[in-house]
């Protein structure tokens, strides 16, 4: 591989592993104290992450919201560190709907949101009850503040963007070079060109695993941490599982054939066979059926809803990165398996 | 047939430790300072794996190196 | 097609020949009907129907494909297949071994049914069912067809069609046991139909891929 290709690939790797460490996150709303509100003088405390309630104490607003017709200001009774404050909301009987939401605002900070589902006692619900007495302001946190959007359960762990998911993209790039050579390998006549090629597949698929079982692993401890669970019964996380299956079982078919000719066929055959079912695992089957793993409903892979413009400047990067990662990887198992090769044939 | 017998006491104590996952120790560990130790986690993975990979290969160059 | 008729006719005459292929498989679906019987005694739940249904279908499929490419290591029958392009070949062995496996799951069906009675069926849509069924017996016919053909070419045993096999058809399997799943619980037509053109699409893309591939596995 190129010389420059491989400083491209250090640096855009470097960048994106410090910037994915280093890059701060928006400030956002972690949880509100009270299990449940009633009407009349509610207290409680309201929790953020990376918020400088302390110091911004003087643009501080904090209000609550009933749908988005009634909002009610909220009065801020002590302030106790940067990202706990307590405050007090008054609330009418007739509300709008259960619908409450939780936002805390500053000039640091921009917008903070919790949406808690909490009970509330004693109301009458009307849908459409306005209320006009509070002035608020909601303002763009991503303007104000150049880092990683908060997602509530997800917090910090949305960094893992960049390690988690360029695995799955290095794959499915070997894959499709694999696929090609075993195409190669299936259209030439002479015998030395199709070895040539078959090999070339192996080294590429067997790249691919690897980035495959690392994908599959870094999903797992994502999971367990997000979801709760170390796996789910999720059509993408499924044919993950299938698709590191097919190519083990490709590897057991190269095994078992001795005869070098026959062994070339065959592998190059399974593997067009095992890349259309990971085309259709993971990119078909995934389009028609509901899961946990984010970007479902027409996409697979993300909506233009989920990338944020900050978490876009350091994927792509690091997609990039770790394809030609991948790469390099590949021509090293490649020349391994080769000198390999020579060498049983001469000893 | 000796690397299997040395392979079954390992499944043994996977297995069995399997249940301390579900202490909340080690979610605690985990969900502090914001599941940052999460991304650490999956980043100390992604690295020792692909180390564990060039290992692999230099091992393997360094038996054929050793037999010329 | 005339060479097409005549090799598929040869297929069915060889299973008719050699019954005891076939009455060995309908003894394995017998007696794990009877094992399921032991156990359950009687099956409340149309969901545990449906899986053991299936447990029992894919089996069967796996066991039926083993013999599938058994008789090809016989010079006369290579002497037959170069008078004939090796698409014919397949298309007949894949087709063969589709009705077969379906016509061993309707079996295989009769068999729950006379074992567990119908009571559970009764909120199920038997055509749809039916079909759902039909569908995926074919699709694993032609999928494991081919499997057992690599597996027949690498020479290394019965075995490797299990291995190859297995990841293969996984996405048939979720599909049809989710489609089975409903229509014996009696969802309507339209809510089912996706999984039912899914499984449809994925017969013919297993057909497809092994009309394409299989001239280059046959050249010897």
């Amino acid at each position: 591989m190129k010389l420059w290709l491989k400083i491209i690939c250090i640096s855009l790797l470097l960048y994106a592993g410090v910037s994915s460490l280093y890059h701060p996150m928006t400030p956002g709303g972690l949880s509100v104290s009270a299990s449940e509100l009633h009407p009349g003088r509610n207290d409680f405390t309201f929790t953020g992450y990376g918020s400088h309630f302390n110091d911004a104490m003087s643009s501080l607003q904090v209000f609550v919201t009933s749908d988005t017709s009634g909002v009610y200001c909220a009065e801020v009774l002590q302030v106790v560190d940067n990202a706990h404050v307590i405050v007090s909301v008054f609330l009418p009987d007739t509300l709008s709907s259960n619908n409450l939401g939780f936002f805390a605002n500053n000039d640091l900070d921009g917008t903070m949101f919790v949406e808690s589902p909490l009970g509330s006692e004693g109301f009458t619900f009307v849908k459409g009850t306005a209320n006009d007495l509070c002035e608020y302001k909601i303002t763009n946190s991503e303007q104000q503040f150049f880092g990683f959007p908060f997602q509530p359960i997800i917090m910090e762990s949305i960094r893992n963007l960049m390690w988690h998911v360029p695995m799955w993209f290095t794959m499915f790039a070997l894959m499709i070079f694999s696929f090609a050579f075993s195409i190669r390998a299936l259209g030439k006549n002479g015998g030395a060109v199709i070895a040539e090629y078959d090999l070339k597949a192996s080294a590429s698929a067997g790249t691919g695993l690897l980035f495959c079982v690392l994908g599959l692993i870094t999903g797992s401890v994502w999971a367990r941490f997000t979801w709760g669970a170390w796996w789910t019964n999720d059509p993408q996380l499924n044919g993950a599982m299938v698709v590191f299956m097919v190519y083990v079982a490709y590897f057991i078919l190269r095994k078992s054939t001795p005869d070098e000719d026959k062994r070339a066929r065959l592998s190059a055959i399974f593997n067009i066979f095992a890349f259309v079912l990971m085309v259709v695992l993971l990119m078909v089957m995934p389009r028609f059926t509901e899961g946990l793993h984010p970007g479902k409903s027409g996409n697979p892979a993300f909506s233009k809803y989920d990338l944020d413009s900050s978490l876009r400047s350091v994927f792509y990067p690091a997609c990039f990165g770790f394809i030609l990662l991948g790469y390099w990887l590949f021509t090293l198992n490649l020349r391994m398996k080769k000198i390999e090769i020579e060498h049983e044939t001469t000893h | 047939m000796k690397q299997l017998i040395k392979i079954i006491p390992l499944c043994l104590f996977l297995l069995l430790s399997a249940n301390l996952f579900a202490q909340d120790g080690m979610e605690e560990y985990f969900y502090e300072s914001g599941k940052i130790k999460v991304v650490v986690a999956v980043v100390a993975i992604v690295l020792i794996g692909l180390f564990v990979y060039i290992f692999s290969l230099e091992k393997r160059l360094k038996k054929i190196e050793g037999k010329r | 097609m005339s060479s097409f008729t005549a090799l598929f006719k040869k297929e069915i005459q060889l299973e008719l020949r050699r019954k005891h292929t076939l009455a060995g498989i309908l003894m394995f679906v017998l007696s794990t009907v009877f094992v399921c019987y032991l156990s359950f005694q009687n099956i409340e739940s149309t969901k545990t129907w449906g899986a053991l249904l299936w447990i029992t279908g894919v089996f069967t499929a796996f066991n039926a494909m083993q013999k599938a490419f058994a008789s090809e290591s016989n010079g006369t029958q290579l002497y037959l297949y170069s008078l004939t392009h090796p698409r014919y070949v397949i298309l007949s062995k894949a087709l063969y071994n589709a009705l077969l496996v379906a016509l061993l799951n309707l079996i295989s069906v009769f068999f729950f049914m006379l074992f567990f009675g119908m009571e559970v069926l009764a909120t199920a849509d038997i055509i749809q069912f039916l079909v759902g069924l039909l569908l995926g017996s074919t699709g694993l016919g032609l999928a494991l067809t081919f499997v057992a053909g690599l597996a027949f070419k690498s020479g290394t045993g019965v075995g490797l069609v299990a291995i190859l096999g297995f990841p293969v058809i996984i996405p048939l399997l979720i599909t049809m046991v989710r489609h089975t799943t409903f229509a014996l619980e009696g969802m309507s037509y339209l809510q089912n139909s996706l999984n039912l053109v899914v499984l449809f699409v994925l017969n013919i893309v297993s057909l497809a891929l092994a009309f394409i591939l299989f001239p280059y596995l046959w050249r010897e």
